[in-house]
């Protein structure tokens, strides 16, 4: 009954925006193992689709071998196919079933990478990962973020009802973990994804607090999109001892660690390989001038293209 | 002000408490343990206790075999406001701060005779409410009329082991209630579902002559349906959660039960105490199957009830911890709910109905080991009815173009198909 899923849409190998994403992720966590997190002993729950992207990554770059891959397709022949180490658990069923699993005492760094809208849903499994996981590990949650009005808002016959119609359920529905009023405003291109990142940032602290002597130290705050708009948000749960390293570990410093509600575009502009080549020629050189470049790209792409630069996927075709 | 938040059930249940709690410490009883794991020692059981309680529109009277209230018990705690002594709330009884019997009894009538014995002393205490009340707060003490050890006077009808209170001159709204049939049935169901596991270890309540028998919660099983075990330990406090789907023919409510040492705390909850609205999701009709029973043993201070133990200390350590255990322990459950009761295309999947047809299970059968919560998975591709209406003219529009013999309902199916065809495949 459900909707196709989003892997049979898109190819999540070529996601250019998520692949700098996860490659952010990385950074940071390679950030927190200077800081005597041992990540690589970490457990990675996260949902593979069939392509896997974000495990083979974290395997090699972070070198996890405990790794669980939550998937409620009913695919599983097709995930078996794909599963691209031996040592990836797979685990055939809503990671709403999967969460009462987690152990008390293990340190994971879970995503809940979802490729739909916040739902109260969502909500529980976000709320059941801040009551489980232990000081120390990370919570990522990644969901739809356009403000687009759903069609099947019921009893609505005008855009403006429409729009009043899921105003008044996102008020009810998440009001409470949001610090302005929510009004038409928070509709807009911009609005939607900023109300999103601050709810689920809200929720995560709130529910984290209530565990005694735990917080939730945000670290994540973005926004990119591959098509459809995404917003992701994560942070590590943290006792006080888990802050103060955390700290120590200079990972706030990174310069697009967000630890409020200002949310971090994930923008790449789009260039050609002799272009980039040529541009990254010029870094370590003094900032360079949009005017003054060989060709023209405004200086909104040229400061995204210096801020992503390490990360910007380089796509080609190969024949295997 | 005393009696103020108290309702009168509650306060004859408080009463009870005082009773089942000297029993408890006499007797050495884990009601509790009857549900834990397995270890090793077979369960402690009561012996010849018993409660019996009567009332009418003008009197109340609670007797119980409990074990009696020591002349030194009564002069230094039982009538004192506050327990005093500590040490009495390091075990795993039902009294909690040392006021509810006093708060109960006040609470049904003006005239008051307790009277006591132990296997060495005895004693009667007569209050009259009002004459205690005109005294100045300094003098609100309880003196007992009589008292001694050794041998009973021959009019002193209490044997030793036993006491009896009984009230007389009662409040002007407690007597018409007392006389109401469903005042009773609703007492002793409120007391079978309270006491559940003091009755199946072997204590008896009587209510108005009638024997009350142990309600234990109960949860759906099937070979496709299995309810959700856990225990853990918060400090020196024991949780043991089940959680599951009551079958289709339950009438019971959903929602949260909640035990501190064997006594019910909450009643089925549905509000944001049990976290709905705020952790879980808001509460719907469509998890009115959903139960979770959660039992609390630890020492009296270390539990998260109220004096009242008609609610939750909602921010007290122990009871956050155990609601984030409860947030866990539901979510997969809550998540079924959701995909088999999906509301507005289907009421209720093939899944749902398959969930439904299970037999009750009381939680004292349910194998005592971790269990995650199982439930039949997706059956079978559901075909959903649809229904609208339409101006005739346009059916008319589409007979014309298609085939004049065609019925609504084949109109209905045929637009429907031409839209897959040409926008969704």
């Amino acid at each position: 009954m459900s909707a196709r899923p989003s892997f049979s849409k898109l190819n999540y190998l070529l996601r250019p925006s998520k692949q700098v994403e996860r490659k952010l992720f990385i950074e940071t966590f390679h950030s927190l193992a200077m800081g005597g997190f041992r990540i690589k002993d970490y457990t990675y729950v996260g949902f593979g689709s069939i392509y896997y992207a974000d495990f083979i990554l974290f395997h090699k770059y972070l070198y996890i071998t405990k790794m669980v891959c939550v998937e409620q397709a009913k695919i599983p022949k097709r995930m078996q196919f794909n599963l691209p180490f031996r040592f990836i658990q797979l685990e055939m069923q809503p990671f709403a079933q999967y969460v009462t699993r987690l152990q008390r005492d293990t340190p994971y760094i879970v995503w809940l990478d979802y490729d739909i809208a916040l739902s109260q849903q969502v909500f529980a499994d976000v709320t059941a990962c801040c009551k489980v996981l232990c000081p120390g590990s990370a919570l990522i949650v990644t969901v739809e973020g356009s403000g687009k009005v759903h069609a099947d808002v019921a009893g609505a016959d005008s855009q403006r009802s429409r729009d009043q119609e899921y105003l008044n359920r996102l008020k009810r529905d998440f009001g409470r973990y949001y610090s302005a009023d929510i009004t038409q405003s928070i509709l807009s291109t911009n609005g939607f994804p900023k109300f999103i990142g601050e709810v689920l940032a809200t929720k995560c602290q709130q529910e984290t607090n209530a565990r005694k002597g735990l917080s939730f130290d945000q670290l994540f705050n973005f926004r990119y999109a591959d098509g459809r708009q995404m917003v992701t948000v994560g942070g590590i749960i943290a006792d006080a001892d888990v802050s103060r390293r955390v700290q120590e570990s200079g990972v706030h410093a990174l310069a697009f660690i967000e630890r409020g509600n200002s949310q971090r575009p994930i923008n790449l502009p789009m260039l050609t390989v002799r272009e980039r080549l040529w541009l990254d020629q010029q870094i370590g050189s003094d900032p360079l001038d949009a005017q003054t470049l060989q060709f023209e790209l405004d200086q909104d792409a040229l400061e995204s293209y210096r801020q992503s630069y390490r990360d910007y996927p380089n796509y080609q075709e190969g024949l295997f | 002000m005393l009696t103020r938040d108290i309702g009168l059930k509650t306060s004859i249940l408080d009463l009870c408490d005082n009773a089942i709690d000297q029993a408890v410490r006499q007797d050495g009883v884990d009601a509790m343990g009857l549900l834990l794991a397995d270890r090793g020692t077979a369960p402690r059981r009561f012996v010849n206790r018993n409660i019996s309680i009567e009332f009418g529109p003008d009197s109340f009277r609670i007797r119980d075999t409990c074990g009696g209230i020591s002349v030194d018990d009564a002069r230094r705690r039982v009538f004192l406001f506050g327990d005093p002594d500590p040490a009495h709330f390091a075990g795993h009884g039902l009294s909690v701060y040392g006021i509810g019997m006093k708060r109960a009894l006040f609470k049904i009538g003006n005239k008051i005779r307790i009277a006591s014995a132990t296997e060495q002393d005895w004693f009667e205490l007569e209050i009259d409410v009002a004459q205690w009340k005109s005294q100045h707060p300094q003098d609100w003490k309880f003196r007992l009329t009589r008292s001694g050890g050794g041998d009973r006077p021959a009019d002193f009808r209490v044997a030793a082991g036993q006491t009896e209170i009984e009230v007389t001159a009662l409040r002007d709204t407690v007597g018409p209630r007392f006389a109401q049939p469903p005042f009773v049935r609703q007492l002793r169901s409120r007391m079978a579902n309270s006491y559940a596991l003091f009755l199946m270890a072997g204590l008896e309540i009587e209510v108005c002559g009638l024997r009350v028998a142990s309600s234990l919660p109960e949860v759906g099983v099937s070979d496709m349906l299995q309810a959700a075990r856990h225990e853990r330990s918060l400090g020196s406090v024991d949780v043991l959660l089940i959680a599951g789907i009551t079958p289709r023919a339950s009438v019971l409510p959903g929602g949260w039960c909640i035990f501190c040492n064997g006594r019910m705390i909450l009643d089925h909850d549905t509000t944001h105490l049990t976290g709905w609205g705020e952790a879980l999701p808001r509460w719907h009709s469509k998890y009115q199957h959903f139960v979770g029973y959660v039992y609390l043993r630890g020492p009296v201070q270390s539990l998260p009830w109220t004096t009242t133990k008609g609610s939750l200390v909602f921010d007290s350590e122990v009871y956050q911890s155990t609601l984030g255990e409860m947030v866990i322990q539901a979510r997969p459950i809550l998540a079924f709910l959701d995909s088999a009761f999906p509301g507005d295309l289907i009421p209720e999947t093939a899944a749902g109905r398959t969930a439904l047809d299970s037999v009750p299970l009381q939680v004292s059968e349910i194998p005592k080991k971790e269990l995650p919560f199982a439930a039949p998975g997706d059956l079978a591709i559901e075909d959903v009815e649809i229904r609208y209406a339409k101006p005739a003219a346009d059916l008319y529009k589409i007979r014309e173009h298609v085939d004049e013999d065609l019925s609504a309902a084949q109109i209905g199916a045929l637009t429907f198909d031409y839209y897959i065809r040409q926008e969704c495949e």
